[in-house]
């Protein structure tokens, strides 16, 4: 026992430049943010089956945790004052061009002025099937993404709520059906307190008067007067109501998860990746590769995204767009194991899992799947055996109006 | 970044601050995991695990009543504890819990720190103190280790062993 404390003393001993083992890390942040908890290989026990509410949240990006966070926190009355701000003209998307994707879907390349998203350059913004968005449709959501962006940055930078970081207000726009004094009635929301103090804020700067309320407008009625979902302590605070720069229906959860930002893959910029929509997107991972016993940190690692051609005992075939198709040697049919194995016992590892139907979730041929994996610097093949290959993923989403149940993307 | 500003950050929404605590705490959760499941793989993995739960669980822990580290230590054991039960192998949880406390990250002060560090960079031969960097700092496996020398497993296992005893009489 000595010599465990020994050792202990040893690792903590560790200079700063000698830094951890970087796949390590960047496996368990992935997992993270992917939300995969499940493999076949390496998970080997069960998680908690109880599902809390971060728990079910966890599976979420930030962004989306934090939207559903403020919708469901109730707000309560005994407020101080009001400020009434309007986020029009904070941001404006320009469309550079609207065209159809290597996969066939409706695709964006804007411009967002004055909006902090936090996507690189390169990012254009694909319309996902079953939205039956217009290019305009588009337009708008992103514009409404843009207004919540500076509705997120202004709470953060002005709201005295060290618990209530409420960085997007989906679902949280109404139109004002009524006005009092001392009221204001939204759309499917109802009555809520409105001070005689109310002010209109115009660009963060510009002071304007509560009479710039009128019926009909969209707004986003905050209060930082609620109960943290992380310290589940109540805060006092004030209520803002953000004047919206579009129909209400464009901040909805539905509409914004239909619109979703593609950009270059993770060391491997000639290729188009989906990246989280901060909404409702996730990964399931549908089995590791070899590389996990053979990390080497001198290579790359890579990812790649596409739609399934074809797979057998070998080689798993995938259209990255393009024309370009990648092959990912196996040694066995990870895809066909996964489908008559994986799938089914996807529910007893995690709750996520447990509403939907496995039959839903197995990978069928023209499926998108994701899949990292090593690769040296300096090459960039299309060929990539099994020990280069760190996993597959299955690009899954929770339906928009039902966040329990996943379907492919 | 301190340990408890990391942990508001994340709590408050900043996935990516958790970076740090999988930095900070991988190499010794890893090595702990491998000494009680006997195989570095099945460490590896279970360390991961934890760090996974850790985050989940992040919103219940309290930092008034343990240190991150004691918590994620905690986990991650029972983690082992588990999968040894479901190989059905024998768990002693008191010789595991006893594990524990002796493996939990120490709280060295600066003097003994720098004490261990001249200590490890004056090892004899010099391959001594690459191999206890390799495997205490860079969280480098056995195996790992083993191949950028051509060698055996086995044989590390000796040098780090020679190593320590160096480093034991140099420190005491």
């Amino acid at each position: 026992m000595k010599d465990l404390k020994f050792d202990a003393q040893l690792i903590a001993a560790r200079p700063k430049n000698h830094k951890a083992k970087r796949a390590f890390t960047d496996a368990v942040m992935s997992s993270i943010k992917s939300s995969e908890i499940f493999s076949s290989q390496i998970r080997r026990m069960n998680v908690n089956k109880k599902e809390t509410l971060f728990m079910k949240l966890r599976h979420l990006p930030k962004i989306a945790i934090i939207a559903i966070a403020v919708g469901a926190l109730a707000l309560l009355t005994g407020t101080t004052y009001a400020v009434v701000k309007t986020v029009q003209g904070l941001s404006n998307v320009t469309v550079n061009e609207s065209s159809t994707n290597e996969f066939g879907r409706k695709q964006l390349d804007v411009t967002l002025n004055g909006c902090e998203f936090p996507y690189e350059s390169g990012t254009t913004y694909e319309l996902k099937e079953g939205g039956e968005l217009s290019a305009e449709d588009g337009v708008k959501a992103l514009q409404a993404r843009c207004d919540m962006e500076n509705i997120s940055e202004w709470i953060q930078a002005n709201m005295n709520s060290e618990h209530a970081p409420p960085a997007y207000l989906m679902d949280q726009a109404h139109a004002i059906t009524a006005i009092t004094d001392s009221t204001v009635t939204l759309q499917d929301k109802g009555e809520k307190p409105l001070p005689q103090t109310a002010k209109v804020i115009v660009k963060n700067n510009e002071a304007g008067q509560r009479s710039d309320l009128k019926v009909g407008d969209i707004v986003i009625y905050y209060s930082d007067t609620m109960r943290s979902p992380w310290s589940r302590q109540e805060t006092n605070g004030e209520v803002v109501i953000f004047k919206a720069s579009q129909q209400a229906k464009y901040y909805t959860l539905e509409i914004q998860s239909y619109v979703n930002p593609r950009g270059p893959c993770m060391s491997n910029p000639e290729r188009n990746c989906l990246k989280s929509n901060g909404i409702n997107q996730t990964t399931l991972m549908v089995a590791m590769g070899g590389a996990r016993h053979t990390i080497d940190e001198s290579e790359d690692t890579r990812e790649v995204q596409g739609r399934v051609v074809s797979y057998d005992a070998a080689q798993i075939k995938v259209d990255v767009g393009k024309g370009v198709i990648y092959t990912f040697f196996t040694t066995g049919n990870i895809i066909e194991r996964y489908n008559q194995t994986t799938v089914y016992g996807l529910a007893s590892f995690d709750t996520i899992y447990s509403k939907t139907d496995p039959e839903a979730l197995k990978i069928r041929i023209g499926d998108d799947i994701g899949v990292g994996y090593l690769e040296d610097p300096s090459s960039f093949s299309h060929e990539i055996s099994w020990n280069q290959l760190l996993g597959i993923n299955l690009m899954v989403e929770r339906i928009p109006n039902n966040l329990d149940v996943l379907r492919k993307y | 970044m301190d340990e408890q500003a990391c942990i508001r950050k994340v709590l408050s929404g900043d996935v990516e601050a958790f970076r740090d605590l999988v930095d900070r705490y991988q190499t010794g959760l890893i090595i702990h995991c491998e000494n009680l499941l006997k195989d570095r793989q099945d460490g590896e993995d279970v360390a991961q695990e934890a760090f996974i739960k850790a985050y989940a669980h992040l919103p219940k822990f309290s930092q008034d009543k343990a240190r991150f580290s004691t918590w994620l230590y905690q986990i991650a054991t029972n983690l082992c504890i588990d999968l040894l039960r479901k190989n059905k192998r024998k768990v002693h949880v008191k010789d595991i819990e006893a594990r524990l406390e002796a493996v939990e990250p120490a709280h060295t002060i600066e003097e003994d720190i720098e004490r261990i560090r001249k200590a490890v960079a004056e090892l004899e031969p010099p391959k001594y103190a690459a191999i206890i960097k390799a495997y205490f700092w860079e969280g480098k496996s056995y195996q790992d280790i083993a191949a950028t020398y051509h060698t055996s497993t086995n044989t590390v296992g000796t040098w780090i062993s020679r190593a320590k005893l160096q480093l034991k009489e140099k420190l005491s």
